[in-house]
């Protein structure tokens, strides 16, 4: 599988091959999705928590067995998974010129609430990382600013992270200290 | 104003969105067998791009923007890209890639700008895409997309529905200027003459009515009417020739 698959579409290439079997067993759909068994369990627990399936009785040597439930496309389609950064950077990158007014306005849908503060925040951090060009300046409690997406990298969304670090001000040095121990 | 529907704030309310909304969820809850291609057409500043982005993030769908210059392999390479996929050398192995993933997933594929595939001699190559992996393809285009796509008799027999995007209505003025007026409250005559003078496009009214309410904030005006609205709205119209300028 694709090193570049998100969580998101990994659920779908699952929730795809579990359409295919029909019926199936954590087993049967880890090899129908060419994905650890562990993951094929944890997606359809996650599934039968969101009602898209349901038990299917004992299958061979015991194996539950599990059903797609009964109205789960619909169900499936109108709350597709999808996150705030997501939706702003899918937007962003289908829009020449946008305020975060704009962003939020096509961004905020059923299953995903973005508000203003959010675009603002987005929008103030692509900038200043230099993934987005200030059209127009902001006048603060007048006008907001009007960007444009000058790196756009790809379809996944670059997010805000907090990194743990160790700061030396002797040597005004900035170490990031993740994947160390801690 | 409570938000229980998470809507507050949202173009989701237009007419535009939600018959693009509609037609989506229709071609993705089709029944076996029909066609799975659809276009959403029509004039330019309808908000049909407005539409196609809020309904790329409501079905987490693909979303391409063509453009004039594109051929077959950047259409491919840009569809994969959004795919999130590395692109292959062949263009003959892109088709196959894009085909596979779709079929995968699930997802719809949006194409904007579609007016361009036509142009492009590109039509093909999302018939193939869609004949491979029988997903959802939603074109948009302008006015004539549906004229220029009949010459492709097997692409235009594939198209599950056409809908028309609507020229914007009075209520749409209101519906947006809570999301770019928040906290103004605008007279009808003024929505009336911001309507009038936006002619039917979506686009000029978000313009005209982020005018009016910087204008308020200026002001610092709680409420507006049409005598107190000082600016001029924008209308799309060429400026007269300057006088004494002219030839």
């Amino acid at each position: 599988m694709s090193a570049l698959m998100d969580e998101t579409l990994v659920d779908d290439a699952a929730w795809a091959a579990a359409r295919r079997l029909g019926t199936w067993s954590y087993a049967t759909l880890a090899a129908e999705a060419r994905m650890k068994p562990s993951r094929a369990t944890r997606l359809t627990r996650r599934w039968v928590k969101a009602r898209l399936a349901v038990s299917g009785g004992l299958g061979p040597k015991q194996r539950r067995l599990w059903t797609v439930a009964p109205g789960a496309e619909a169900l499936r389609a109108a709350a597709p998974a999808g996150t705030v950064e997501g939706n702003l950077w899918r937007t962003m990158r289908t829009q020449a010129l946008f305020s975060p007014t704009d962003l939020m306005a096509m961004s905020s849908t059923p299953s995903v609430a973005v508000t203003l503060p959010d675009a603002v925040a987005y929008c103030e951090a692509l900038a200043a990382a230099d993934y987005l060009a200030v059209v127009r300046k902001p006048v603060p409690g007048k006008r907001e600013a009007v960007y444009r997406l000058v790196e756009n990298t790809g379809p996944r969304p670059p997010v805000v992270r907090r990194v743990r670090a160790l700061v030396d001000p002797n040597l005004g040095s900035t170490i990031p200290l993740a994947g160390r121990a801690a | 104003m409570a938000d229980k529907t998470g809507l507050y704030g949202s173009v989701a309310p237009l007419r535009n969105v939600g018959l693009f909304v509609q037609l989506v969820g229709r071609v993705q809850a089709r029944e076996h067998g029909l066609p799975g291609l659809a276009a959403f057409y029509g004039p330019s500043g309808f908000g049909k791009s407005i539409a196609g982005s809020y309904g790329a993030n409501h079905y987490q769908a693909y979303c391409v923007q063509m453009k004039s210059v594109w051929r077959p392999k950047k259409l491919c390479e840009a569809i994969l890209t959004d795919l999130g996929l590395k692109p292959a050398r062949v263009l003959a192995d892109m088709v196959d890639q894009v085909a596979e993933h779709l079929a995968r997933t699930q997802r719809p594929l949006i194409i904007d700008e579609a007016d361009h595939l036509v142009a492009g001699g590109m039509v093909e190559v999302v018939r193939d895409i869609y004949e491979s992996s029988g997903a959802t393809i939603v074109l948009i285009g302008e006015e004539r997309l549906p004229q220029s796509l009949a010459k492709w008799e097997r692409v235009h027999g594939r198209m599950l529905e056409w809908v028309a995007a609507q020229p914007a209505e009075a209520r749409d003025v209101t519906l947006l200027a809570a999301i770019y007026c928040p906290g103004v409250e605008l007279s009808e005559d003024l929505k009336d003459a911001l309507f009038r003078a936006s002619k039917g496009s979506i686009r000029r009214i978000c313009v005209n009515l982020s005018k009016v309410g910087e204008f308020a904030k200026v002001q610092g005006r709680a409420s507006l009417t049409a005598a107190d609205w000082k600016g001029a709205f924008h209308s799309g119209e060429a400026p007269a020739p300057r006088r004494g300028l002219a030839a």
